[in-house]
């Protein structure tokens, strides 16, 4: 795989490119769509385009990097399609910029989430709005700056964003933790 | 003053502008509670880092990559299509008989018998095989509207030219005699014959029809009937009276009794042996006259036959393959026929189609007008007489279409406005684009799903606009049907452009256009081309939507 990223990967590499990153793409699609049987889809098309394109693999970039990138671009261009509002990401003229804090604390309510099913369930029930920023910031580790270019949305909305997505998060695991003790 | 948690939250992401994380930072120094948040921010996404890649995640098994179908050449593509155009060409030729005369429009009448015949076939499948699903009510209102609306198509035609109506006539009976089991397997069976003596006051309307495979259930008339006749059946006898009109479908019909009004009757075999006070209006493959017709006889079908005791008070109309006249007709014959033989007397004959003979007996009281191709096809026996004026017309070879500019002015038209339509389209709605129809397989699935869209969708608007809130639906799909058969030549335009150019654009979208277009008016093969562009077009709308509604959204090239 390092050999992979170091080289400009020829076709042939291209068998080991698809079984190395397979699972990475699909996982992704799979955050970013919210389905599994589309997510399937969405992956087989990305190394459908990922086959055609190798030749413009940049491999001063993480072959990942670049993987996920593409796979990104083609999800948010999926639900932009299937969604009638097109600009999906953008903030409604109610929603300030520095948001006020909810009082739910972080951490802990992620900590306290056992395993990492809780959070991805949390995580899914997110609207797209919310969940795809979240998804490229902790699944493809982006900064703000490169998940505005992904989103076409201003660097400052995308920090409201994961503001925003952290919170309904945070909020979510709560909630579901009152109801399991409650119980 | 602390920062607020958003701020903080950017902070802990390391996203704050220089001048701001750098007080943030030196408040962090002085203040534990926001210091605290800030670490426990930190964690938090460390934590989410790792729930989101948690490996275990996916243990899906990953599936065998499987390459993009190879998107067929242009070549190919037009290779297939022609080779389609052909094969289809030569098995219609074979199929009726007679060859497909070059340039004809998609939208021309004999295209159209191939349609009705496809359509009634295909109907009287469903008809028959669909009584699970669908309930003997609406099956009977189904059989009913159909046969209304080729009766009441054809009664139309009919007051218009007798030209016209013969050429519709001989479409329908072509299309009657394509499907021997249109006739009517109605699972409507109490309803039946009407025994001698007994006397309707009112119209009847009457279906008869075993159950299914137990076609031979008649129905036989013989008593009176003040009003009209509406009848349905396997094989309809009217040996009774009918004072009023009588509208008769089924497989084979007899008229041996008196009717008072018009006949309509479309079928496979119509014989009339009865009189008839008004007009017959008669489709079928074989209709026979013997009886008494008061008006005029319009007949349309695979040969039409007026024996020799036949008395017709009117004039004959009759547009088949053969036309045997046999009779002494009162008024003036209308002919368009591949062969008529008149062995009785007429006052005027007028004859356009392919041969036409007088025999010995044949009195001719008026003019005699011949519309042919060669002089020879016109046989006048010695011994028959015509009173007036004997006209030979020989159809002059039509100028060729091509050598006019007025065809080049209408095809470049055709072009601008499929492609400005096709613009519009793609424009509102980029997912029709057949961008996900490239290889050679998806055409072929394409070419059947197309073939099969076109035959059902008439038969469903027909079946749901039995009922009364079906009737708008019904409208609404066949406004559909015909915008995809527009839309389907624009489809393949698309797919052609985009080949051709290696990307989707409108300039591509006009080359498509302007090749299809050309295509299409190709001598000799191009309307049937046009005909295997139009199943394909609409195979590939029907295959786009059906993905864009299951499988996800179609594609764009990236």
């Amino acid at each position: 795989m390092v050999a992979v990223e170091t080289l400009k990967p020829s076709e042939q590499d291209f068998e080991d490119i698809y079984k190395t990153q397979y699972r990475r793409v699909f996982s992704l699609c799979r955050y970013l769509l919210n389905s599994t049987e589309r997510a399937e889809d969405a992956a087989h098309e990305v190394f459908l385009r990922v086959h055609t394109k190798l030749d413009s693999y940049n491999p001063a970039l993480p072959l990942s990097t670049w993987l996920l990138k593409i796979a990104s671009n083609y999800c948010i261009d999926v639900l932009r399609r299937r969604g009638t509002e097109q600009r999906i990401f953008n903030l409604d003229p109610g929603e300030a910029f520095d948001p006020p804090s909810t009082g739910v604390s972080p951490l802990a309510e992620v900590l306290a989430a056992e395993r990492g099913k809780d959070v991805r369930a949390a995580l899914n029930a997110l609207s797209e709005k919310y969940r795809v920023p979240l998804v490229l910031a902790y699944y493809n580790e982006l900064d703000y700056e490169q998940i505005g270019e992904i989103l076409g949305v201003e660097r400052t909305q995308v920090a409201v964003l994961i503001f925003r997505g952290k919170q309904q998060l945070r909020q979510r695991l709560h909630d579901e933790r009152m109801r399991m003790q409650g119980r | 003053m602390c920062p607020t948690e958003f701020k903080c939250s950017v902070f802990a992401d390391g996203e704050l502008p220089e001048a701001e994380a750098r007080e943030v930072a030196m408040h962090l120094e002085t203040c534990a509670v926001c210091s605290a948040l800030v670490e426990s921010l930190q964690s938090e996404s460390r934590m989410l880092v790792q729930c989101l890649q948690d490996v275990d995640f996916a243990e899906e098994a990953v599936p065998a990559f499987q390459s993009a179908p190879e998107p067929i050449s242009l070549l190919r593509f037009a290779l297939g299509v022609i080779g389609a155009a052909v094969a289809f060409r030569l098995s219609t030729g074979i199929l009726f008989g007679f060859e497909l005369p070059p340039g004809l429009e998609w939208l021309n009448p004999r295209e159209w018998v191939l349609n009705v015949g496809i359509a009634i076939n295909a109907a009287s499948y469903a008809i028959q095989n669909g009584s699970v699903a669908v309930s003997d009510a609406i099956q009977t209102i189904a059989v009913v509207s159909l046969g209304g609306l080729l009766l009441a198509g054809m009664a139309r035609a009919l007051k218009r030219t007798a030209s016209f109506g013969a050429v519709l006539s001989v479409m329908m009976a072509i299309g009657l005699f394509s499907s021997p089991g249109y006739a009517i397997d109605v699972r409507k069976g109490a309803a039946s014959s009407l025994p001698a003596g007994e006397v309707v006051d009112d119209t009847l309307v009457v279906n008869a029809g075993g159950k299914s495979g137990e076609l031979n259930k008649d129905l036989n008339i013989a008593g009176t009937v003040k009003g009209d006749l509406i009848a349905i059946g396997d094989i309809v006898t009217v040996s009774g009276t009918v004072e009023g009109n009588v509208l008769a479908v089924g497989r084979r019909i007899e008229i041996t009794g008196n009717v008072g009004g018009t006949v309509i009757v479309a079928a496979q075999n119509v014989t009339i042996s009865g009189k008839v006070a008004g007009s017959v209006i008669a489709g079928a493959s074989i209709v026979t006259l013997s009886g008494e017709v008061a008006r005029n006889f319009i007949a349309g079908g695979g040969n039409v036959e007026l024996r020799k005791a036949a008395l017709v008070g009117g004039n004959v109309a009759a547009g088949a393959g053969e036309v045997v006249i046999d009779n002494d007709i009162q008024k003036d014959v209308f002919a368009g026929a591949g062969m008529l033989s008149l062995r009785g007397s007429a006052r005027n004959v007028t004859f356009g189609g392919g041969q036409v003979s007088l025999m010995p007996t044949a009195r001719v009281g008026g003019d005699f007008t011949a519309h042919v191709q060669k002089e020879t096809n016109v046989r006048v026996d010695p011994a028959a007489t015509i009173s007036g004026m004997k006209l030979i017309k020989l159809n002059p070879k039509a100028p060729s279409k091509y050598a006019r500019a007025s065809y080049y002015f209408w095809q470049i038209v055709r072009v601008i406005t499929a492609f400005i339509t096709g613009l519009i389209v793609f424009r509102l709605a980029p997912w029709l684009a057949p961008t996900r129809i490239s290889s050679g397989l998806d055409w072929l699935k394409a070419g059947g799903l197309g073939f099969v869209a076109l035959v059902s969708i008439p038969i469903a608007a027909i079946i749901v606009a039995c009922t009364v809130v079906g009737i708008p639906l019904a409208l609404a799909s066949v406004v559909l049907w015909l915008a995809g058969i527009y839309m389907a030549k624009i489809m393949v335009a698309e797919f052609v452009g985009r080949t051709l150019f290696k990307k989707s654009t409108a300039m591509s979208l006009l080359a498509g256009v302007a090749l299809v277009v050309i295509a299409v008016n190709l001598p000799v093969v191009g309307s049937v081309i046009s005909f295997v562009l139009c199943l394909l077009g609409v195979g590939a709308i029907v295959m786009t939507a059906y993905r864009m509604t299951s499988r996800g959204p179609a594609l764009v090239d990236a």
